[in-house]
């Protein structure tokens, strides 16, 4: 009797850690982002930190690597810290970095865009293109509300690669970016 | 007695090889499960930047020994998580919290109730708190560990529940 209940409470403990594994990390990893690869990338506009409202196709012509973020959010924070070990890559490839922070911030008020890239990206900081996306690129570019969405777009404008959870899925884009030809 | 009673209690149970079997399995899950969901959020990253992962071990550890030492007394005292057992049910839950900061779970829940709008100016207000706030989390959730560990302690010195001999 000692021995099974002893077993059961265990059994409980394991199915509690696997439904809140899955339940608090893996609908993030695995759901639909938005814009699929291979689509273009639709042409909204953003406001950059100096003040100026740019749209995306004011970059055409480039390759553009857009990182939507809540400056808020610890995962958003170590995916630019790991943005900026490549910078060196980046820049060789001529790819554009724009981080963006989402809409409103997501309704919490964190640090400024500005500060939040220059904190966590350090001295790379300044290669990186910083602004604020409007609530109607937040919402075509991020439809599923995540806390980050990254998108590589070609010259073209089409994306060649679109993911979240930077800090665990850069591995595969950097491999792509590798093989983009300056 | 005081404190005394942790000591007594913990040197009761460990000496059960039973007692000790369920203290390492349940401080092993618990670390596990800690160490994996902070991790896969980045918890403790926006303060200790570079550190978060000590950050990460040190929290984990040091939750995962204080409710494995609880579980372990209540478990052998009362045979289950009757009595001072049910508190390790909220310090697990609080101190899991601070996971729940990154994920899509709850953007996904207010969209589905007010539209995706609302859900991108409200979702911030509770997974910010939740993200920027950690450290007060684990704060909470490991005082409550001890809290809870007191007074199991407690109550297998006094010798109101089945105690081990």
């Amino acid at each position: 009797m000692k021995v099974s209940r002893l077993t059961v409470a265990l059994v409980l403990l394991v199915i509690s850690a696997v439904i809140l594994y899955i339940t608090l990390t893996g609908l993030d990893r695995g759901s639909s982002i938005g814009i699929g690869v291979g689509d273009i990338a639709p042409n909204l506009e953003f406001t950059l930190s100096n003040g100026s409202v740019v749209y995306l196709s004011d970059f055409k012509g480039h390759y553009v690597l857009l990182y939507l973020v809540a400056t808020w959010c610890p995962d958003c924070a170590l995916g630019t810290a790991i943005l900026a070990r490549y910078v060196g890559l980046l820049e060789s490839k001529s790819i554009y970095v724009i981080v963006l922070e989402q809409y409103d911030d997501l309704g919490y008020n964190g640090p400024s865009i500005t500060s939040f890239v220059k904190y966590y990206a350090g001295n790379a900081s300044t290669y990186f293109i910083t602004g604020e996306a409007s609530l109607e690129m937040t919402k075509v570019y991020n439809p599923s509300l995540q806390l980050e969405v990254y998108y590589l777009i070609s010259p073209s404008g089409k994306i060649l690669y679109s993911g979240t959870g930077l800090a665990d899925t850069y591995p595969e884009l950097i491999q792509l970016i590798e093989h983009i030809n300056s | 007695m005081g404190l005394g009673y942790i000591p007594y209690a913990v040197k009761l149970t460990l000496s059960n090889p039973r007692g000790l079997a369920i203290f390492i399995a349940s401080t092993l899950l618990l670390g596990l499960t800690y160490t994996w969901l902070f991790m896969n959020s980045a918890v403790g990253y926006l303060l200790f930047r570079g550190l978060y992962v000590v950050y990460i071990a040190s929290v984990s550890l040091i939750l995962s020994v204080i409710t494995g030492l609880s579980l372990a007394i209540n478990i052998l005292a009362y045979g289950g998580l009757r009595g001072r057992g049910k508190l390790s049910i909220p310090v697990i839950a609080i101190s899991l919290l601070p996971s729940a900061c990154c994920t899509s779970l709850i953007p996904t829940l207010i969209a589905l109730l007010g539209g995706a709008t609302l859900a991108i100016t409200t979702t911030g207000k509770i997974q910010g708190v939740l993200g920027v706030y950690d450290p007060v989390f684990v704060a909470l959730a490991t005082s409550l560990a001890l809290v809870s560990l007191y007074l199991a302690s407690r109550d297998v010195a006094r010798g109101c529940c089945r105690v081990v001999k």
